[in-house]
Formats: C-alpha cells, structure tokens, sequence
C-alpha cells in the first residue's frame, strides 16, 4: 500500500528514528514545517528523544521549546497553521491532550468548517498513548476514542517503523488536523524502512499477517500482541489475519469487512477502554454492513474501565496481552 | 371463555404435526366431539374433534402448514364471545397457493417464526442464499449453534448426491399448463389401455389417389367410431359424467414452446377432405404460436400420432378431463398372416388409454375395433 516501488534499499530502524526521518525530511523539504512542544529543543530533544538533534539542524526558531502550558501550544499552533505555517505540536503524554481539548475540539477542529473552507488548519499534533512503562494512571492512557467522536480531526495510529514514517509525511504534507497517535513502548521497536522517500495514504489498513479461520483487527503495540499470538495459534494449525487499520479516521472499512467475509470470525484488539472505546466503534460497524458474514459473536480485547494501577504486577494484569488475545479467540473458534 | 384447538401428538416420536384440512371455517358453529380439523404426523391423518361446542372463531395455521406439537391452531368462542385482543395476532396468512410442495422454504420460515433456530448469522445467510431449511441442520458450534460450516457441509454433500446442474430455470408457459394437466390426468384419472394393429393397405392406396396425412385419416375414422360410441365422447368432471353432443376432436402438435391440442370441431360431420384442409391450416397456425381461444376450446376426445418419428406403440396420457385418447404409431410394412399365408402387409399400431372411472375395457374395444374397420373397409374414394 505505500507509495515506494519496492525496489529500493531498506535498512532497519526504529520506530523512534523513523519519526525523527519523517520530521526532518519535511522540514528539509518545506521550510514552513516547524515544530513546537515541552523540552523538545537542544536541551532535552524531547522525553522520549524523538526530536533528538533536529534543533542543531533547524535552529530554535523551528524546533521551538514553549512553556508548560498545552492549551498554548495547540492554540499558537492553529494560529500559525491559519496563517500558512505547517506547524508540528508535540504533547508530551497524550493524557495531557485533555489539557488542550478546547484548542483541539473547538479550534482546530472547527475553523475549516466555521469559516466555510476560507481557513485552512494544516495542523500535526503528535503524542505518546499507552501503558506498560509503570508511570500510573496520569501517563498512560490511551486517548484514541475520543478524537475519533470529533468530526474534523484525522487520527493516525501506527505500529511500525514502516508505517509511523510514511504515515506521518502524509500527515505533515496534508492540509487537515491530525492526530498523530504514537505508543511508548513502540519507539524502541525496530522494522525495515526503505531509504527512498515514500508516503502512506491515509484511510488504507494493512494485513500484517494473512489468515483463514479468523480477524483480528488490532491497533499500535496490541498489533504485535496479536501478530505473537498469531504466530502461536499457527502452531496449531489456526490461520489468524491480523489487521491494522492504520488511520482510526478516516477508517478503512472495507479492508476490515472483507477480512471478516473471509474469516467469518472477528476480535478486535486495543489497549483504550473498553466502554466507547477502538473496539466498540469497529465492533458497531461490523456489525451493522457485515453481521451476514459473521459466524461467531464479534468478541474484543481491551482495557477494563479503570485507571491504569501505578503498580507493576496490577499494570500488566489491566494491559491485555497474547494470552488474553488467545483465550478471546479461544472462546469463539 | 376462549378455548384452543392444540395440535395433538399422535405418536411418543411426534415433534410436528401437518393441519391437512379444516372442516369447519372460522366463524362456523361446532359441536363438542365433532370433527374440526384433520392434521398428520408422518403417514397417520386423524380427525382433531371439538373440544367444547362453541364458534371456530380464528383459525392460525392455514392448511399445508407445520407447526410443533402443543401449538394452537385455531381459538373457539362462545357463540357472541369475541376474541379478545390479547390473544396473540394470527402467523402470518399464506395465499390459497402455498402448499406443502412449495417448498421447505416457507415452512422453514414459519417455523422459524414460532422456534428460534440457534444459528450464527453467517449461516443465516448462507442458507438463505442456497434456500436450505435451517431446522434440518444439526449445529456444530457453540451450544449447538449451527455455523456456516455446517451449511456448507451439507451442501457440499448435496452437491455429492446430485448431478451437476447446467442450467435451471422456472417451468412457465405451455410447458407449466401442461405438466399441470398431465399430472392432474395421470394422479386422477385411472389409465388404462388396449392395443390393436390396424391393416393399413387402404389407407395407404387412399394417400396414393389424394394427399391427405394419416392424422386427417384417423380424425376421420374417431369421429364417426365415436358417432357410435357415445360413452368415449364424455368427460368426467366433479363426480359427474358428462356426454357430448358434439363430436371436436383435439389433436396433439409438438411446437417450438410446447405440445398444444387445436380442435376440429364436429369432425363426424366433415368429409375427410375437409377435415384435411383444416388440420394443415390448424397445424401451421400452431407452429407459429397463433392459435385462438376458439381453436383450442370444446375438444371431447384427442389424437396422437408420432408415427413419423418411427414409433410403434406409445402409451398416451389422457387429456383431461376427456374420456379417453388414441395415440397412433407409423405405418410399416409386415409379414402378416392372411388365409393361411404369410403377406406383406402395411400395418399401423393403435393404442387407445381410457379413463377406466368413465368406460371399462369392453366396450373400449368395441370403440378401437370400430376405428380399425373404418380405417381398414370404409375409408372414402
């Protein structure tokens, strides 16, 4: 699905470089590209080093460091993308999104709508979601959901390498805010990147792992959950095809239907709650355009409904892992 | 009070039972002990008595219909009572046409209506698409839920036990009128035949003076044999025998869309001449598919010959509600017996298929020897 031809060279990086590549080749390539965000400039470069080194490429003018104050970053943001900057906002934790939800929701959001297509929000705000990293229950939520509910927003959520870098070109090359989902515990994670320039299209899932006997759409690190429990239950004989969407908004719908008319069997795994959570809106819509092709109850892996326990040992019980992955797929094959 | 009529288990194996016929109509007055409804298990019909007397006041399952054992099937009333609006509304009601053959499709959907069928979606659909009834199929899924697999299974086992199909498609048309009046003729009418061979060498010199078909021949000589025959010149229609004045014999033609019977009215009253023109007119309207209502109307008793399609003897269906049928082989030359010595003679073999209900074999005889010595002593010119 991506745009390279294939043929050119790939080495392999992680997934933390591969974002790092995207920002600086964009910024290289368009001079409006800057970024602004909490310690990501020559001192810190950043809380989880993504923007390692890039203030000593661009200067502090573009690689800009702001107060601790997300509602201002957003807000400076939208205003710079309105004036035809193309402004890339980090938020530290993406819990702290809810801090800049006004900005988000109301602003960003709204203007092309409100100002009938006269203003433009080329916005990219980037942030880190998920758990697993013992850092409780204010820095490890998974936020996804909730900018999906907001008409106006895209919502990219990759899980590799591969996929962070040519998604987040798109992001930076298009002319709509996008929430640009990443996973801490993906920056370390390697996979090949070509070294030629390419781009994702937004709204194109991808099959990570072909099978017949059933589907598993799942998002960012639950991806690799799913592709290690794949590879288990492929030990005994069971084909599971695993899904990533990719873009939460715009949604690949087809892609997913057509891997259920195949399978006949669907479990959807993300790491947000399950209340109106990932799942619950592609469980809904499954169930709605494809129930005829469905030969077991849609089951789904998530979060229970609590906050994420600071605790070591009650962290990893609340974060699904390939052994819930299998005893939900157990239930239903 | 509000009483039910309940379908009975006839049998300790009895799951279902069929309702058969309803005796009585819904607003009809019954009596206590009198028969209501005759339903079926299996091979066992029996006759369901009033339970009180009262009013059939409504009656839910319609004739043809499966329904569990227990199931109501009709509600009784005091003669002034009405039924009151919570008893439950009645299943849907089947048009006079859905019968039981119609396939397992409509029942299985009321029977869906009434038991829910533990089945996933997909295999919901799946027999949906191929028309198959869910309640025959064993689940193999969770708590017996029937899935996909076991849709497919089954069909995959159909398709083993069936040859496989080039094309299907609806009997319509004359094709559709014709298997209804044939299957209606052979299930009700009991056929039974005699065969006699027919010394044909007048009817040969006959077609070498004028030209004029075997068929016009045998129109001929049926006419004036029914002439005598008055009994063969019915039919037999809702316990009635009825006898025609008029002698119109129909004539079976094979045409592109399917086999049509054109009549020659009064044929006993046309000369053989006559009755030749009209036949070759009849049968060229017939090919082109242009034949009137009047043309095909009032026939008492039919011809068929396949005799130029090299047949000897063929065993006709009677076309209903007539009496009777002759079906005509070729005319072929044989060594034959005459005064002790063996000839070659052109025979042709008659076969006459009767309703044995209206005439019985004598005097069916009577007729096709009648027949035979017109066409073998007084056939005209």
């Amino acid at each position: 699905m991506s745009m390279h031809n294939g043929d050119g060279k790939m080495r392999v990086i992680t997934y933390r470089d591969a974002i790092r590549e995207a920002l600086l080749e964009e910024m290289k390539r368009d001079n409006t590209v800057f970024l602004l965000g909490e310690d990501i400039g020559r001192c810190w470069e950043g809380a989880f080093k993504v923007t390692k080194g890039l203030a000593e490429e661009f200067g502090d003018e573009r690689v800009r460091d702001t107060p601790i104050s997300e509602s201002a970053i957003i807000g400076t943001a939208v205003g710079a993308a309105i004036t035809g900057m193309k402004p890339i906002a980090e938020i530290m934790f993406g819990d702290l999104t809810t801090l800049a939800m006004d900005q988000i929701a109301n602003q960003a959001a709204k203007i092309h709508y409100m100002f009938g297509a006269q203003a433009k929000v080329p916005l990219v705000i980037r942030t880190p979601f998920g758990g697993g990293v013992n850092i409780a229950a204010h820095h490890s939520q998974s936020l996804e959901a909730w900018f999906m509910h907001i008409p106006g927003l895209l919502v990219a959520v990759p899980s590799t390498a591969y996929d962070a870098k040519g998604l987040l070109k798109t992001a930076i090359q298009g002319s709509n805010p996008i929430i640009f989902c990443e996973h801490k515990l993906l920056y370390p994670t390697e996979g090949p990147v070509p070294e030629e320039d390419y781009t994702i299209p937004l709204g194109i899932a991808d099959i990570k792992n072909e099978g017949e006997d059933l589907t598993i759409v799942a998002t960012m690190f639950m991806v690799h959950k799913a592709l290690n429990a794949a590879r288990m239950l492929k030990k005994e004989g069971l084909g599971i095809e695993v899904v990533d969407p990719r873009t939460l908004v715009p949604l690949d719908k087809k892609t997913i239907i057509d891997s259920v008319k195949k399978t006949g069997r669907l479990v959807i795994a993300a790491e947000d709650c399950k209340t109106a959570g990932v799942t619950a809106e592609i469980a809904a819509m499954v169930a709605e355009e494809a129930i005829d092709y469905l030969d077991a109850p849609i089951r789904r892996v998530a979060e229970p409904d609590t906050p994420i326990p600071f605790s070591p040992p009650l962290e990893k019980y609340v974060i699904p892992d390939e052994r819930r992955i299998i005893k939900t797929i157990r239930e239903i094959i | 009070m509000v009483t039910k009529i309940l379908m009975p288990r006839l049998s300790l194996t009895m799951k279902t039972g069929s309702v058969i016929q309803w005796y009585k109509k819904e607003g009809d007055a019954i009596k206590k002990g009198e028969p209501v409804v005759e339903v079926l298990s299996e091979k066992v019909t029996y006759d369901v008595e009033g339970p009180i007397t009262g009013v059939l006041r409504k009656i839910l399952v319609m004739e043809g219909y499966d329904v569990p054992v227990g199931a109501t099937l009709a509600f009784i009333t005091a003669p002034n009572e009405r039924l009151p609006k919570t008893e439950i509304k009645p299943l849907e009601q089947p048009s006079e046409s859905i019968k039981r053959e119609e396939g397992a499709r409509e029942n299985a959907k009321l029977v869906m209506f009434r038991k829910r069928v533990l089945a996933s979606p997909a295999a919901k659909r799946l027999a949906r698409e191929y028309k198959m009834d869910l309640t025959q199929i064993q689940g193999s899924g969770f708590e017996g839920r029937i899935v996909e697999q076991d849709v497919t299974r089954l069909m995959e086992e159909k398709a083993r036990m069936s040859p496989s199909v080039k094309r299907e498609f609806p009997l319509t048309g004359i094709r559709k009128i014709s298997a209804e009046r044939v299957t209606s003729s052979f299930r009700t009418a009991p056929h039974s035949f005699i065969i006699m061979n027919v010394d044909a060498t007048e009817a040969v010199k006959l077609r070498e003076k004028i030209k004029v078909s075997y068929t016009a021949i045998l129109i001929y000589a049926v006419a004036r044999a029914l002439h005598e025959h008055r009994m063969i010149n019915s039919t037999l229609l809702a316990g009635k025998i009825r006898l025609y004045s008029d002698i119109n014999i129909g004539i079976a033609i094979s045409t592109e869309k399917g086999l049509v019977v054109p009549v020659i009215h009064n044929a006993d009253e046309k000369q053989l001449l006559k009755i030749s023109s009209e036949l070759e007119e009849l049968v060229d309207i017939a090919r082109q598919g242009k034949l009137s209502k009047e043309q095909l109307a009032c026939g008492t008793f039919t011809v068929t010959n396949l005799g130029m399609h090299d047949v000897n003897v063929f065993l006709p269906i009677i076309n209903p509600p007539e009496a009777a049928i002759l079906a005509a082989g070729r005319t072929v030359k044989k060594p034959v017996v005459a005064d002790d010595k063996i000839v070659i003679k052109p025979v042709m073999t008659l076969t006459l298929a009767y309703d044995h209900r209206i005439v019985d074999g004598a005097p069916a005889s009577l007729f096709l020897k009648k027949i035979k010595d017109i066409i073998e002593e007084h056939l005209p010119f």
